[in-house]
Parts: structure tokens; C-alpha cells; sequence
């Protein structure tokens, strides 16, 4: 009865108005992508347009898995934003640790300095680190990429966990300690596991931003071989005859896996970005 | 189980000393309970024993083996934390176990260690549970069985108590001396509650700024403080601190109070207090000693007037609050007699039990030989200094080491 009365009650109803318009207003190309990749060729022209495909199919995708290194592509995502994760985690954890538990000269000025590096755009620093990655020999390997990412996420997944660290009492850890865990114990055992959320988020950050890069791996990448899916996918474009439905059917495949991961760790993520917003 | 000795032991943050080189020996088995006001040292005093705090100058041993640079898990301590400080990770079962695996304790044989903690502490319903489902005193229990587990050779307190409301404390602080008297390991606990102190301890640790201001048994701290600070902070109600001077009067003593009243000294004290005439001092008498019995209850009762401020009838007797100076003291009166503020009240001074206080060193002046044998009186530096300075013909005599 309540929540009936609240439906109509008029600010509840302008609001809902709103939220759909907006909803149908950022869901439309995903909607509209998702029907494109099931039509067939002739479908996708039809004048007048419409959505739901009345000859359902799958050729897109067959002719993605075909003709196309999608495959590949799709393993280098994967490899590619996995590792980035991984490198991520094996640097922003010691080092957001040692940034909230060990006293040292200028901590927080490091601390602020690392984040003024998230202050630019990929593509303000891209050329001196095309630069630096010819000077190392990198340049067209997957581990560029891996470097890449893990240096424009480092910043926020320092600050995050940092924030996260922060909120662990250091009783926790003294327990540990006077428990007879050594301190890299006490971490593994205590602290890991009660940040486990910030670590979540932090992880899901990075993945994501290493999956839809596409800056880097233009820049970077050369091989059609090494390539992710962003790029990958957007070179269908060069061939003369565009294929809208292979394209869209790439598209879809793309979001699928992050959608899929985003919504059961989402809960982490809601919790990582509220800790940050109350400290951060 | 170990024997723990301080000596010499500094902290300093910079600048800024907080433990001002403290000696003490605590025995093999003894409940031990370091007591002072916020910012006295007690609990940076733990954490140096713990190795959780850097100490700065001194010695720290078990046994007789240094243990300053020693890691927490070197020492072979349990310490149970005023936030409880349980592994939200973990259930109630992981939590008691965890010290045991660190240690490299067969699975089987952590299960059972930590099956017998939790029947002695009745919380092996909740084995499976985690913290967050528990309540303050369930919590504070696994705590306990965290450390007991573990059997180590010091058990450390700090503060455990706080958190829990008053009725479960006193519950809580009767089955941690229970423990103690099962298990007999050395036990050191903070607290600033001299309550805890008195009930638990065998032998007490009084700090103040970083000093210890005197070591005893509870009953030797109540009877015989060496201090003011100690004879103010030991006892509830504090001890009444009446400010006066010390006169001659014929072959006795007597205080001249600034209120106006004189009380006479017993004349067994009258050669140790001879040094003092004619000084400032301050009479202490506890509530108990200051009563509204009419007939004598003492060889040396002196009785003066009051007119009654406040008073507060809590069962067994009731506190009468009454000014003198702008300052507040309190007796102890009959718990049927009805009285009202403002009325005048005749009170009886059990002079027997008096402290003379020098105003100057605020040192209690000792009246008779066996209040050095209390032993295990450890003085400030200043105090110690002030040994020279003590105008009593008996000298203060305060020993530098406990025991």
C-alpha cells in the first residue's frame, strides 16, 4: 500500500519519469547495438528501422569467429588487462601499506604527489612514453601495454587501498603480531583479508580501464596479432564493405564479460567507493 | 611462564618523554596491574613489553634474557586489546586458533586446544560464529580465549574492561582473576580504574607522568601510600586531603586545619612527625575514618562540626559531601540516619588511620618502621631527591628496587 501510494505521489512520479528518460536515453545504443548484432545484413538497412530483429540470427557472430581474429584479440584483452590487474595489486598493495602504516620523512607529500600524476589525460603523456617504451625496446610487445596501464592506475588503486588501510584498526594487526604472525603475516592473514574490498575495487578499476583502452594499444601495437579488442574491433571498420553486424556482434561480446564481472563484484565496488568518498 | 624485569626503561616521542626510566620486577605467576590516569605511561609501558612499541633506553627481560629488539612474536606474550582487536576475517574458532597456527600447531591439536578455551570460557556455542555477530562481552571472552590458547609465558592486558557496561566488568573481572588463580601465568594489566586494580592485583603498579610512584600489594597501597598522589588515587572515594599546619602543643602534636579545627596527633606518632612542626601539612583521612559515629569508636578519635552539602545514601552507608575552603571532602555516615543539606553534623576523626602529608615534597611521612617494609615502594627521581630534604628524623628510606 505504501510504496503504490508513493508511485504517485508527484515527486515520485517526476523523478521516475526522469530516471527512465534517462535510463532509455543511455541504454538506447547498447539496446540498439545488442538488436544490430542479431539482425541479418538486409535487416539492418530496412527503412523504416526497426528493433527487435524479426529474422534472428547468428551469421554475425559465425563471421566474427571467422573472418576476424576476434579469438585473438579477445585473449589479449584478457591477458592484457588480467596481468595489468595483477602487476597493479603486486605494487599498490606494499605500497599503499607502507604509505599508512610506516612513518617516514614526507609521506604525505608522496602521497599527494602520486595522485597529481592522475591528473592527465592518456593522451598528454602518450608521446614521451612511446618514447621511453622505443628506448626499453617494448614497443609492439603485450608487456608495454601491461607497464602502461599499470602506470596510469597505480595513482588511484595507491589511493584507494590506501583509504582502505587507513580503516583497518592497527589493533588487528598488533593482535597478529603478539599472536606470533611476523608482519608480512599479519598482512596475508589480517589485513589482506579485512581490505578485501578495496582490493576488489581496486582490481575491477584496473581490469576495466585496461580492457577499453584504446589509446595505448594504437599507439603501442602494431601487429594485428598483439592487439586488443577496442582496437581490433574498430579496424573491422578499414575493410571497404562495413560490416554493421559483425561489428555489433563484437561490440556485444566485448560487454558481456565486463557486465558479467561488474555485476557479482559490484557489491565490492559500491563498498570501495564509498570508503573512498568518506576519506579520500 | 616468566619472570619480567624493567630496568632503566625510557620512551620518547622526540622531544617529548613519556616513561621516564622505570625499574621493576615482576614476579614468575603474579597478577600484576600497572594503574594511573590517562597519559601516565602504563599503556606505552605494555606495548614496550609487547615489542608492539620501540623502546628508547633500557632493558626489557623475560627470564632474565633481553628482549628489547626481540619482534612480538619472539616474545612469547598473548596480549588482549581494549577493542578486542578480533579477526572480523575469522570466525569465533579462527580467531582462537590463529596464534596456535602461526606457531605451526597441527590442525587437530588447535582444535582441541581451542575446544578446552572455550568450554572453560563457555563459548563453545559460538566457535562457528564471527565477531560482528557478537555481543561486547561475548567478544571480550574470545579475547580472552585467544590468548589463553595460546599458553603463553606473559599474559598482557590493556584495558580490556573498558568497554562493557559496569555490571558485566565486575562479571568479567571475576573470571579473569579466576583464570589467573587456574592458570598462575605472570599477568601484567592497565587500567585506570583502581577498582580493577585493587580487585585483581597481587601487587600494584601506581604511574603518574611517566614515573612509578610507588609498587604494592593493594593492601599495602590502601594502608600505606607514600604519597599524595597515591593516597589520593588509590581508593573510592578518594582520601580527604585536609590542608593545616603541624604545632606543638605541650608534650603532643596537633594539626591546625585551615578550617579552624584542631585534631590532635596520637602520641605514638609524635616522634616520627616531630620534623615536621611547624611546617605546612595536609591531614588525609579516608571516608571510613571519617565518620558521624557520636561515641568514640578509637583510642584516638577527635570529633569537629560540618554543616552537610550534599548527601548520597548508597545502601550500605551513605557519603556525606561538606565544604570547608571551597574545597569538598567526604565522610561516611549511617545509612538510616536521614539528614538534609545545610544541617549541622558532628563527625568523628579515626586519627589512628590518619596520613601526614608534606605539603612540600608531597610525601606521606612515615610513623612507623614497617611502612618501608612494604618494599616494593619505587619513588619518582624527584621524590628520590627529595629523600635528603625530608625534615622527619626517620628518613623516608624509599628503596629503588621492587622485591
Amino acid at each position: 500500500m505504501r510504496g503504490r501510494k508513493s508511485m504517485f505521489n508527484p515527486r515520485s512520479l517526476v523523478i521516475f519519469v526522469s530516471v527512465s528518460l534517462l535510463l532509455l536515453f543511455t541504454g538506447f545504443p547498447f539496446i540498439w547495438m545488442a538488436a544490430t548484432a542479431f539482425k541479418s545484413s538486409a535487416e539492418i538497412f530496412v527503412y523504416p528501422p526497426y528493433l527487435i530483429p524479426k529474422d534472428f540470427t547468428f551469421d554475425n557472430v559465425q563471421r566474427l569467429f571467422e573472418n576476424t581474429r576476434f579469438v585473438t584479440y579477445f585473449k589479449n584483452s584478457v591477458y592484457v588487462s588480467t596481468m595489468t590487474v595483477i602487476l597493479n595489486l603486486i605494487i599498490a598493495t606494499p605500497g599503499a601499506y607502507a604509505l599508512t602504516r610506516f612513518r617516514f620523512f614526507g609521506r604525505e607529500k608522496i602521497a599527494t604527489v602520486i595522485l597529481f600524476t592522475y591528473m592527465f589525460s592518456p593522451i598528454m603523456i602518450i608521446i614521451p612514453f612511446y618514447v621511453l617504451i622505443r628506448y626499453l625496446g617494448l614497443v609492439n610487445t603485450h608487456f608495454a601495454l601491461i607497464l602502461a596501464y599499470t602506470a596510469f592506475t597505480l595513482p588511484f588503486s595507491l589511493w584507494m587501498l590506501r583509504t582502505f588501510f587507513q580503516s583497518i584498526p592497527l589493533d588487528l594487526e598488533e593482535a597478529a603480531l603478539t599472536d606470533g604472525a611476523s608482519r608480512l603475516k599479519a598482512v596475508f592473514y589480517v589485513v589482506l583479508p579485512t581490505a578485501l574490498p578495496g582490493v576488489v575495487a581496486t582490481s575491477i578499476f584496473t581490469f576495466i580501464l585496461a580492457w577499453n583502452d584504446y589509446i595505448f594499444v594504437r599507439i603501442l601495437i602494431s601487429s594485428d596479432e598483439l592487439k586488443t579488442l577496442s582496437v581490433g574491433i574498430a579496424d573491422l571498420y578499414n575493410s571497404s564493405v562495413i560490416d554493421w553486424g559483425m561489428i555489433m556482434s563484437g561490440c556485444v561480446l566485448i560487454i558481456v564479460p565486463v557486465v558479467v564481472v561488474f555485476s557479482y563484484l559490484q557489491k565490492y565496488l559500491v563498498a570501495g567507493w564509498g570508503t573512498g568518498g568518506v576519506k579520500g | 611462564m616468566a619472570g619480567v624485569e624493567l630496568s632503566g626503561l625510557i620512551k620518547s616521542y622526540g622531544a617529548l618523554d613519556v616513561v621516564h626510566g622505570i625499574d621493576l620486577s615482576i614476579e614468575d605467576g603474579q597478577f600484576t596491574v600497572l594503574v594511573g590516569p590517562s597519559g601516565c605511561g602504563k599503556s606505552t609501558t605494555l606495548r614496550m613489553i609487547a615489542g608492539l612499541e620501540e623502546i628508547s633506553g633500557g632493558t626489557i627481560s623475560f627470564d632474565g634474557n633481553v628482549m628489547n629488539d626481540l619482534p612480538p612474536k619472539e616474545r612469547d606474550i598473548a596480549m588482549v586489546f581494549q577493542s578486542y582487536a578480533l579477526y572480523p576475517n575469522l570466525t569465533v574458532g579462527g580467531n582462537m586458533a590463529f596464534g596456535l597456527k602461526m606457531k605451526g600447531v597441527p590442525k587437530p591439536d588447535r582444535e582441541t586446544a581451542v575446544r578446552e578455551a572455550a568450554e572453560l570460557l563457555g563459548i563453545t556455542e559460538l566457535l562457528g560464529r564471527r565477531p560482528r555477530t557478537l555481543s561486547g562481552g561475548q567478544r571480550q571472552r574470545v579475547a580472552m580465549g585467544r590468548a589463553m590458547v595460546r599458553r603463553p609465558a606473559v599474559f598482557l592486558f590493556d584495558e580490556p574492561l573498558s568497554n562493557l557496561d559496569a555490571a558485566l566488568r565486575t562479571k568479567m573481572r571475576l573470571e579473569i582473576k579466576k583464570i589467573h588463580q587456574r592458570l598462575r601465568t605472570t599477568m601484567i594489566y592497565v587500567t585506570h580504574d583502581q577498582i580493577e586494580a585493587m580487585t585483581l592485583a597481587d601487587r600494584i603498579v601506581v604511574m603518574n607522568r611517566g614515573i612509578i610512584e610507588q609498587v604494592g600489594s593493594p593492601q599495602e597501597l590502601y594502608a600505606q601510600p607514600v604519597n599524595r598522589f597515591v593516597a589520593s588515587f588509590i581508593g573510592s572515594p578518594a582520601m580527604n586531603m585536609l590542608p593545616g599546619k603541624l604545632l606543638e602543643s605541650g608534650s603532643g602534636l596537633v594539626a591546625e586545619l585551615a578550617c579552624g579545627v584542631s585534631l590532635n596527633i596520637p602520641a605514638d606518632r609524635v616522634p616520627a612527625y616531630r620534623g615536621m612542626i611547624g611546617r605546612d601539612i595536609e591531614v588525609g583521612l579516608r571516608p571510613e575514618h571519617l565518620t558521624d559515629e557520636p561515641q568514640a569508636s578509637g583510642h584516638n578519635a577527635e570529633f569537629f562540626d560540618v554543616t552537610v552539602d550534599v548527601v548520597e545514601p548508597i545502601g550500605a552507608c551513605s557519603l556525606i559531601s561538606f565544604m570547608h575552603d571551597g574545597n569538598e571532602y567526604i565522610a561516611q555516615g549511617q545509612p538510616l540516619v536521614t539528614r538534609q543539606p545545610g544541617e549541622q553534623q558532628r563527625l568523628q576523626a579515626a586519627m589512628d588511620h590518619m596520613h601526614l602529608i608534606d605539603v612540600t615534597t608531597g610525601l606521606v611521612v612515615p610513623h612507623k618502621a614497617s611502612s618501608t617494609d612494604t618494599g616494593a615502594v619505587e619513588s619518582s627521581p624527584q621524590s628520590t631527591s627529595d629523600e635528603s630534604a625530608t625534615p622527619s628524623g626517620a628518613p623516608l628510606n624509599l628503596e629503588k628496587e621492587i622485591q
